[in-house]
């Protein structure tokens, strides 16, 4: 094992790792299971079923989005989803079928991918991502790396799970023929390390996979910090800020989805991942994909009382809950259940520039909260607004209480919308100015004795027409 | 697990606790600096002149009067605002801009600039683009000369020696800051005369060294960075030192910088977040150009300490030095 050093910006947060102890609770199967039409970055999907239709576990609701048991689809209808704003969404509603799945024939079962949503943050889809390096894969890394306090299901995952996910590696490890393979962990994961590298042992693949630590910096799990990190050790130069990973022939998958891989492998679907829930007793929960928030923490006795309220993800990157109907999906890492704190009242910007040297990805938050108070798009664009992946270190380190990535996040919303429209009206006057010059050169091209009617040849039909009603009327 | 403990994976609040940015709050921070100072605040008043206090007093009064006038008359909550401090420092920071001895009204009236004119104006605590100290410095020197200019020197062997009164027959010496007594006379060789803690001269100094001290304590509790007063330190030094090179009977770099408002200036002026650049870069660069202005004004200007309007003239190039500082985004 290696260790890397640590990233530059970034905050030492204190380890809070709940319900690693313990092996994980499976979650029974609810009456019905929720699955909204939402693709990565909030895009709308095409549901691609009706309603009655009998559908099994695997089979794809809409592209990108497979059912995780086995059911018929009752309706297609708004339904609410774990999002920051609380909105609601058409969802495909299916009442579950609770009769024994038939076995599936494990050895027939091939890696279809369409389905898997990465397990990380982003949600982004897993056959996109391996689309992109498919054939020139340089390097496989498999992020285990869990930063944030009070999330713990990947630590979890390689604690009592590491197995199926060397599964899931090696299956990877087959179909993209990367040079080479690594799995990045913090450095403090001493059982999941040690789990993860019995593993190996067990399945002969050391040489296979090396297992690289990281410092366990909040946030040095994020995607393009562990991607320069790896490239760094590696000796290669990092990733300029127009390079994607899958660009430099690297794949960054999330431990959760490799171990969705090998539920593929095994059962022929991905329906389940492992939620850390912290409530009046931490544990770790193996929930089925489409499981409403409600049923999760009522088979676990932990449904909020009073004043308590549940909150999606971590402290940082997390939000409220505003409708415990949402369902459990593949972003869906912890689920706290426990009373907010008031939050202190928010001071004005005092550009003591602390937020500066935290951010890991060398921004100027203060600069950035000025810029999109003042709603400047071009300047926010200019210091890189795009680049910021709210990781939130700046609202921690803010000495004035002012949530800088609340702003970011809103800012960057608006932006994507203003590009979108902007897109869209390009297209439209393209178009447009086709349309005219289709129009003029039809005009050039009109035969002679075929001339478009003149004002005065008009003008005199009319009055012919007007006549002849004279003469009739 | 109470829930004090699954409280842990929710509270924002816990992890700035953790982190420590709950003791950088705006309050906290300048209790600090007005913690830094006393230092330098008990040495002015025990070797230089009491009167200090008083005018302390009253700069703080009433800076925190006009505060809590203008928060009520612009309908904003007036205890909260006067809790943060930032009045009281603008007020500390004034008192021990001008001579201990200047009239009460008009250390009130400069109070009244920094406060309204400096900062309400634009906008109040954060808003600010001139350092309200430095603009109520201004204000004064530019409408009270002769008092702006009124520094106790009278037991000051030195200065004597250096003014033509050894003997001491004179009631009281008027002189711009003790550093000017370098600008309009000859080169005093530190040699030749001894100095002691009751001379005012040296007195200076040593409260110079305070300003320092409390300054590295800034520095070492995270309050204030480095960049801006080593900027301004370094460059106010090669700029005196290159002068010395050329002209030998340009002001020493010794006196250069331990002399005037320089160490004052770059622990407790040139630190201010609201009207300084704000990232590390930018500061280097508002550090460095305070230091230049520094410089020119004191060797080639008519006002015997230039820093002031140094530090002006670069706080109205910060939001150029903003614009310019791109982030090398990782």
């Amino acid at each position: 094992m290696e260790t890397l050093p640590r990233i530059s910006g970034g905050m030492d947060l204190p380890r809070f790792k709940p319900g690693v102890q313990h092996p994980p609770v499976t979650i029974a199967l609810p009456a019905t299971l929720v699955f909204p039409l939402i693709g990565h970055q909030g895009r709308a999907l095409q549901a691609c079923v009706v309603a009655g239709e009998h559908v099994h576990a695997g089979q794809l609701l809409a592209p990108g989005m497979a059912a995780s048991a086995k059911g018929v689809v009752r309706a297609i209808e708004d339904h609410a989803t774990a999002h920051p704003s609380g909105m609601t969404a058409p969802s495909v509603i299916l009442d579950v079928d609770h009769t024994r799945e038939s076995a599936v024939d494990a050895s027939s079962a091939t890696l279809d991918l369409a389905g898997i949503v990465g397990h990380g943050g982003a949600g982004f889809s897993l056959s996109r991502k391996l689309s992109t390096v498919a054939d020139r894969c340089r390097c496989l890394i498999i992020n285990a790396a869990e930063c944030e306090p009070g999330i713990a299901c990947d630590e979890s995952l390689l604690c009592h799970d590491a197995g199926a996910v060397l599964e899931g590696i090696k299956a990877l490890i087959t179909y993209l023929q990367p040079e080479q393979c690594v799995l990045a962990i913090e450095s403090d994961k001493t059982h999941a390390i040690t789990s993860f590298e019995d593993a190996l042992k067990e399945g002969k693949a050391t040489g296979e996979i090396r297992v690289l630590a990281l410092h366990p910096t909040y946030p040095s799990g994020a995607e393009r910090l562990l991607v320069n990190q790896v490239l760094k050790w590696q000796g290669l130069e990092r990733l300029p800020s127009h390079q994607r990973p899958g660009d430099r022939g690297i794949a960054c998958i999330n431990v959760a989805t490799a171990h969705a891989v090998a539920q593929i492998l095994n059962t022929g679907a991905a329906t389940q991942r492992l939620v850390t829930v912290n409530a009046h007793e931490a544990c770790t929960a193996r929930v089925t994909l489409g499981t409403p928030v409600q049923h999760v923490l009522d088979v676990l006795g932990a449904l909020p009382v009073g004043a308590q309220r549940v909150r999606v993800g971590g402290p940082l990157s997390g939000f409220e809950l505003a409708d415990l109907a949402a369902p459990v999906l593949t972003t869906c890492n912890a689920l706290t259940v426990a009373t907010p704190v008031p939050e202190e009242p928010v001071l004005p910007c005092i550009r003591c520039g602390d937020c500066v040297p935290v951010c890991p990805m060398g921004l100027y938050p203060q600069q950035l909260f000025a810029l999109a108070q003042a709603q400047d798009s071009k300047g926010l664009q200019r210091k890189g607004i795009d680049r910021c992946i709210t990781c939130g270190c700046c609202d921690i380190a803010c000495p004035s209480f002012i949530n800088l990535t609340t702003h970011f996040r809103s800012a960057q919303s608006r932006l994507r919308e203003h590009a979108e429209t902007e897109r869209a009206a390009t297209h439209a006057e393209a178009l447009h100015e086709r349309h005219r010059e289709r129009v003029a050169r039809d005009e050039q091209r009109t035969i002679p004795g075929t001339e478009a009617p003149t004002r005065t040849a008009v003008s005199s039909a009319l009055s012919r027409a007007r006549a002849r009603r004279k003469r009739s009327g | 697990m109470s829930e004090q403990h699954t409280r842990r994976a929710v509270d924002i609040g816990l992890l700035r606790q953790s982190t420590g940015a709950t003791w950088r709050a705006t309050p906290v921070i300048m209790r600090q600096v007005i913690l830094a100072l006393l230092p330098g605040i008990v040495l002015y008043a025990y070797l230089i002149d009491a009167r200090v206090l008083l005018g302390l007093t009253i700069a703080v009064i009433a800076a925190l009067l006009f505060e809590a006038m203008v928060m009520w008359l612009r309908k904003r909550p007036v205890t909260s605002r006067l809790g943060d401090g930032s009045a009281a420092v603008t007020g500390v920071l004034l008192a021990l801009s001008v001579p201990p001895g200047l009239p009460a009204w008009q250390l009130i009236i400069g109070c009244g600039v920094a406060i309204l004119l400096a900062k309400h104006v634009f906008g109040g605590l954060g808003h600010n683009p001139f350092n309200p100290a430095m603009v109520a410095f201004a204000v004064l020197i530019v409408s009270f000369p002769v008092t702006m200019t009124d520094w106790p020197m009278t037991a000051d062997p030195v200065a004597r020696v250096a003014l033509g009164d050894p003997a001491g027959t004179w009631d009281a010496m008027t002189s711009q800051t003790p550093l000017d007594r370098y600008r309009a006379h000859a080169r005093i060789t530190t040699g030749d005369t001894v100095f002691t803690l009751s001379s005012p001269g040296t007195a200076w100094v040593v409260i110079a060294l305070a300003w320092l001290g409390g300054g590295l304590w800034l520095l070492w509790m995270r309050v204030i960075t480095w960049h801006a007063p080593v900027a301004l330190l370094v460059s106010l030094g090669t700029c005196h030192g290159l002068a010395t090179l050329i002209s030998p009977t340009a002001m020493p770099i010794g006196i250069a910088l331990l002399g005037g408002a320089t160490l004052f200036g770059a622990f407790f002026i040139v630190t201010d977040p609201v009207s300084g650049a704000a990232t590390p870069r930018g500061r280097l660069l508002f550090g460095a150009g305070v230091g230049v202005l520094t410089f020119l004004i004191r060797q080639f200007g008519s006002w015997p300490e230039g820093f002031a309007f140094a530090v002006l003239i670069m706080n109205a190039a910060v939001p150029l030095i903003d614009r310019l500082d791109r982030p090398r985004v990782r």
